[in-house]
């Protein structure tokens, strides 16, 4: 990570931002689905508030995940702000219940076996697109942007443990979405 | 598969990072050394994860969106310097009001009412949208939420019952740097977030409180100050509820005052290793 100039904050934060730019627009396009539009007007907003609050920043070397924080708090903020937390994310597992989840997740023949690179690709930004918001925002930031579970977690200000099961939900699902999609193909094949 | 199976997933999560060789984990190793079904499980997930990051287009923000994004951060620089770069009319004005408003005891409202007051009102918003969490107690017990806050606070906090709206709980948080708590209500179907945060030191004399009203991503905010605390009601109700539940508070609370003591400051933003 690039340390910024210190000349203007107003410099610092450009370059910031200027640096991390194309990541959070691909950031804002998964986590609203792949509409541009929207994508677009996220990223203004998570931008705005960063500037906003930019003096509150001390350590530099943390802009890149301070600025993922804002940009994932302000999506979710905004969609619970549309369903007024009518929907509540109550489904997070206990430790036992994620014990259990995991028990019970059996080997299955990988679907790169039956898709090719093109029919997987499509399938996992479906299932991305289809997760729900907090599913898919655990997931983008590990696998997708690469960050530590442990800055994933604390970006999205949810204990380590509640980040890992929703993670394995998120690939649990995918799987169930990827294994449909090549039981799809083979039948086509068949017939 | 066994509930063993079940834990040492768990203990040994991919991803989480380096992790204590405690007891428990070194146990989970040697279960998963010995056992072909975790092993498979594990090489499932690092595939998954490889498939997740490799099917995700590595797609650059087109040249439009950051032209309109730098345009908007020069924009608000602008009208930030401007802020703070007044002419000389607005300047001789501002004095003048300044002067009029010591004249007329201005300072007995600033001490119940400081200015780092409103800086907290976007974050009890955005604080009010999120759920109540693990960090907090689901109770519609008023007696059972000031047992679970007593010693969670440095301050006293009275927790108010109405009888138009249903407690459903409470949760500490940091806002800013201070300690503070969130009470939830529930008015109808509509949630209202009750906030109390440490504002300060608890020094001066009690006065009645003014009540201000702010809206701020579609919330109303009404909020008013006693030495050391910031009060706050946030919710998408009325601007009329929310005073009548504030006022009711404030009547409940009767002299209640901070019994403030200073607080560890929460740690900045740093990275995580």
């Amino acid at each position: 990570m690039a340390r910024h100039s210190r000349s203007t904050p107003t410099r610092a934060f450009e370059e910031l931002v200027s640096e991390n730019v194309d990541s959070l627009y691909r950031t804002a396009l998964r986590l609203v689905g792949g509409r541009s539009a929207d994508a677009e007007d996220l990223l203004q907003d998570t931008v705005l508030r960063a500037f906003e609050h930019f003096s509150q920043l001390r350590h530099q070397d943390a802009g890149r995940s301070w600025l993922f924080a804002i940009l994932v708090r302000t999506n979710l903020n905004r969609i619970r702000s549309a369903t007024r937390r009518a929907e509540q994310f109550h489904a997070d597992l206990s430790d036992r219940e994620f014990e259990q989840a995991l028990a019970a997740w059996r080997a299955n023949a990988t679907p790169e076996e039956f898709l090719d690179r093109k029919e997987l690709a499509e399938s996992v930004i479906k299932t991305l697109d289809d997760l729900h918001p907090e599913l898919r925002a655990a997931v983008v930031l590990t696998d997708v942007e690469g960050f530590s579970q442990r800055e994933a977690a604390r970006m999205l200000d949810i204990p380590e443990g509640t980040l890992a099961s929703r993670v394995f939900r998120a690939r649990r699902e995918l799987r169930q979405a990827l294994s449909e999609s090549s039981r799809g193909l083979r039948a086509r094949e068949g017939t | 598969m066994t509930a063993e199976c079940g834990r040492s997933r768990r203990l040994l999560w991919p991803d989480n990072g380096p992790r204590s060789a405690t007891p428990e984990v070194i146990e989970a190793q040697e279960h998963v050394e010995g056992c072909a079904s975790c092993a498979e499980f594990f090489e499932e997930m690092r595939q998954l994860s490889a498939d997740v990051r490799s099917s995700v287009p590595q797609t650059v923000a087109p040249f439009e969106v950051r032209d309109r994004l730098f345009k908007a951060i020069s924009r608000a620089r602008t009208e930030t310097a401007s802020r703070f770069r007044p002419n000389a009319a607005l300047f001789v004005t501002a004095t003048s009001a300044v002067i009029l408003l010591l004249i007329f005891g201005i300072r007995s409202f600033s001490r119940d009412n400081p200015p780092e007051s409103r800086s907290l009102i976007p974050v009890l918003a955005e604080e009010h949208a999120r759920a109540l969490g693990e960090a907090g107690i689901k109770s519609s017990d008023a007696k059972e939420i000031s047992r679970w806050l007593n010693g969670r606070l440095s301050f006293a906090t009275h927790v108010p019952v109405f009888s138009e709206a249903s407690l459903r709980g409470a949760r500490v948080l940091e806002v800013e740097k201070r300690r503070g708590v969130l009470i939830e209500y529930a008015l109808g179907k509509v949630l209202i977030s009750y906030f109390i945060v440490a504002d300060g030191p608890a020094a001066g004399a009690a006065s009645t409180p003014s009540l201000e009203v702010t809206v701020w991503d579609g919330y109303r905010v009404v909020t008013w100050a006693e030495p050391g605390l910031l009060h706050a009601f946030v919710g998408n109700v009325s601007e009329s509820k929310l005073r009548l539940l504030a006022r009711k508070c404030i009547e409940q609370a009767g002299s209640t005052m901070a019994a403030f003591s200073e607080l560890e400051p929460v740690s900045d933003w740093t990275p995580v290793n």
